[in-house]
């Protein structure tokens, strides 16, 4: 296994409509460890997959470098990377067997690949047979790990999504490259079997120790999955943390409203300092902030963000420190939760209950919140956090 | 939509398939008839015209044998030289072909390189020569290099691929996922790896039509063979059949001329039987996807 670093990695492709060509990715800085799970992140077009490719060897670096197990890799072919990938559509040979697919590159790698030399001499042979006998052992091994043996000698098309995505791991495990990537291996099965086959790739990492780079624009599959996450959006780190503190500590808006489902709520308003403490201000809705949030900000606009599972209505609203009375414009009941979407004044706040505290479409109900679970992000440039 | 009108034209249109497809038999039919019937019947036949008297009602199995025994000018080694040059010519052909146009069609549709476009319609050009405008030029070159009278000229040009089935091979691996090119790259294969371990089975219907094209081509080739070999060890069968045609000629031996001639189409006919699926698949798809 290996640590993959990535100093000021930037891709511009060239265009015939932009003279100074399109920058897919900008100024990346990215430190996987050995061992570790790492998540790339973001909306459609973001440039996680071209970063992906480009450490994969399939896109070229415009800027920056890349090293591998310490070695800067820039000009280093594909094929010469030692690198696994897994992609959206599996790429299965499909004119071969799972067992074919899956021993193809250790045929590739063989330390005796001649057949003709093993014809006319007998040492050359017997190293050529008990090189054979290793690579059919690996392909067994890797296919007992994943279930896979009874089906060995299917060809592609006669498997399922899922077994093909198991297949698609197996050819990379067998090989023990030093980086496994995966590009967003999971978006072509249903959810049943997202979830899990993301529960089967937590425990592979866990087996094989394997340092890997996951690619995906599902948060919750990111949050899921990765030791640490890496939020992009055009092309640029937005925040690079485990997922907990992307959750509760968001480096600015982007990311605040990107991870989390339903998104958190933002409101736009004003700082206001005085010597009372701070105070964020907006129509209709005025909160009064904990000593030491927003400290740090210059009073002026700024937004206020909640997540909705930290907003609470009816009863539960009664005891937090900032309430207020809101029309509950619709109920989603989930199952095991309900969303709820609430008029404040001007403003909509998202609140998320269990569903038998839901309260009926069309009423009023009381709503709350601490003040301390509150973000707040300035109002300019990249809305970096503040509070 | 399973109405009258459409069972009516249904019923119509194979029909018409099927005159049609009696229609291109006739001359093999013939042909076949003629070449089992004994010397009298054929001439009659072949005389009169009288369909009747062509049903071999004996077939007369022994016209193979004396036909193909008095090919050339030696008993029996006439044909067998003719055959065998023609399987060697014809089967070097096709597998130099078969590599050469995909390996070519591969680059250009999957290896990215300055002037690829300009490349690809100059070759598409070559197209547009007629064979007859380049005869003379490449007679004076294979004369200049001494390959006249060898089978070089009619081999060695197959090595450099033919415009047609390169184009063929070009569409037909740019529908080939570029997620399958990618894996092949990242499990240590080069471009040469990648076209022979998956361009290459995966066009298996391409290769079909271009091994099939190719072989029917140059087994039945006149003009190449005629410019190019000269002597009778040389000869292929196509040349042989001609030598028999003027030796045997007239209507006395109708029945031997199509026992040779049935012989000398037979593989064409077994190598078509044969890739019949794969050719049909890889027509359709063409169709469908180039």
């Amino acid at each position: 296994m290996a640590t993959v670093e990535l100093k000021n990695i930037g891709k511009t492709y060239e265009s015939t409509r932009a003279p100074e060509g399109v920058r897919a990715v900008r100024g990346v800085d990215i430190a996987v460890r050995d061992g570790e799970f790492v998540v790339l992140v973001g909306p459609s077009g973001c440039g996680k997959s071209t970063l992906l490719r480009m450490i994969a060897g399939l896109e070229s670096i415009t800027e920056g470098s890349l090293a591998i197990d310490g070695r800067t890799v820039n000009d280093i072919p594909a094929r010469d990377r030692d690198i696994a990938m897994v992609f959206q559509n599996y790429a299965l040979y499909p004119h071969l067997s799972v067992r074919a697919n899956m021993a193809f590159g250790l045929h590739r790698r063989r330390q005796y690949p001649s057949r003709m030399r093993a014809m006319v001499s007998p040492t050359y042979r017997a190293a050529r047979t008990a090189e054979s006998r290793r690579i059919d052992d690996d392909v067994q091994a890797a296919a007992e790990t994943l279930d896979l043996v009874p089906l060995l000698d299917r060809l592609p098309r006669e498997l399922s999504g899922g077994q093909r995505q198991r297949v698609a791991v197996g050819r990379a495990i067998v090989r023990n490259p030093k980086v496994f990537l995966f590009d967003e291996p999971l978006s072509n099965l249903d959810a049943k079997l997202r979830v899990e086959l993301r529960i089967e790739l937590r425990q592979l990492h866990r087996q094989l120790k394997a340092t890997m780079i996951y690619v995906t624009h599902d948060q919750e599959e990111a949050m899921g999955l990765g030791d640490r996450l890496v939020v992009l959006r055009d092309g640029a780190v937005q925040q690079n943390a485990t997922p907990t503190e992307v959750y509760t500590r968001p480096a600015n808006r982007f990311v605040a409203t990107f991870i989390g489902m339903p998104s958190m709520n933002c409101v736009d308003g004003r700082l206001h300092r005085s010597d009372a403490g701070e105070r964020f201000a907006a129509e209709d809705f005025v909160v009064e902030l904990p000593r030491g949030k927003g400290a740090g900000a210059t009073p002026g606009p700024i937004t206020f963000g909640i997540r909705p599972d930290r907003v609470h209505v009816g009863a539960a609203a009664h005891s937090c420190a900032w309430r207020s009375e809101a029309i509950v414009e619709a109920v989603e009941r989930l199952g095991d939760r309900a969303d709820i979407a609430l008029r404040v004044g001007a403003h909509r706040l998202l609140a998320r209950s269990l569903p038998e505290h839901a309260p009926a479409e069309g009423e009023s109900t009381a709503i709350g919140f601490d003040p301390r679970d509150g973000h707040l992000f300035a109002d300019c440039g990249d809305a970096a956090r503040i509070g | 939509m399973n109405g009258p009108s459409n069972t009516a034209s249904r019923v119509t249109a194979h029909v018409l398939l099927i005159a049609g497809a009696l229609l291109m038999l006739l001359p093999f039919i013939w042909m076949l008839c003629v070449s089992l019937l004994p010397s009298e019947q054929a001439q009659a036949a072949t005389v009169s015209g009288d369909l009747k008297r062509l049903i071999p009602l004996r077939p007369e199995w022994s016209n193979y044998p004396d036909a193909l025994a008095q090919m050339g000018s030696r008993r029996w080694n006439g044909f067998l030289d003719a055959l065998a040059n023609s399987i060697v010519i014809a089967t070097i052909s096709v597998v130099a072909t078969v590599l050469s146009s995909s390996l070519v069609g591969f680059a250009f549709a999957r290896i990215r390189f300055r002037g690829r476009g300009v490349l690809f319609v100059i070759m598409l050009a070559t197209m547009m020569l007629p064979a007859q405008v380049t005869m003379i030029p490449l007679f004076l070159v294979f004369r200049k290099l001494g390959w006249v009278d060898t089978i070089l000229p009619l081999v060695v040009p197959s090595f450099f691929g033919s415009a047609f089935f390169i184009f063929m091979y070009r569409q037909f691996i740019a529908q080939i996922p570029e997620s399958l090119i990618e894996a092949a790259a990242l499990d240590g294969h080069g471009w040469i790896g990648i076209w022979w371990r998956i361009a290459l089975p995966l066009s298996r219907p391409v290769t079909a039509i271009c091994a099939v094209f190719t072989f029917i081509y140059v087994w039945n080739d006149f003009l190449g063979p005629l410019v190019y070999l000269h002597s009778d060890e040389q000869a292929t069968l196509a040349i042989a059949l001609n030598s028999f045609r003027n030796q045997f000629g007239g209507v006395n031996n109708v029945h031997l001329l199509m026992a040779a001639s049935v012989v000398t189409m037979l593989p064409c006919v077994l190598i078509f039987i044969v890739a019949q699926k794969q050719f049909v698949e890889g027509l359709g798809r063409g169709a469908v996807k180039g």
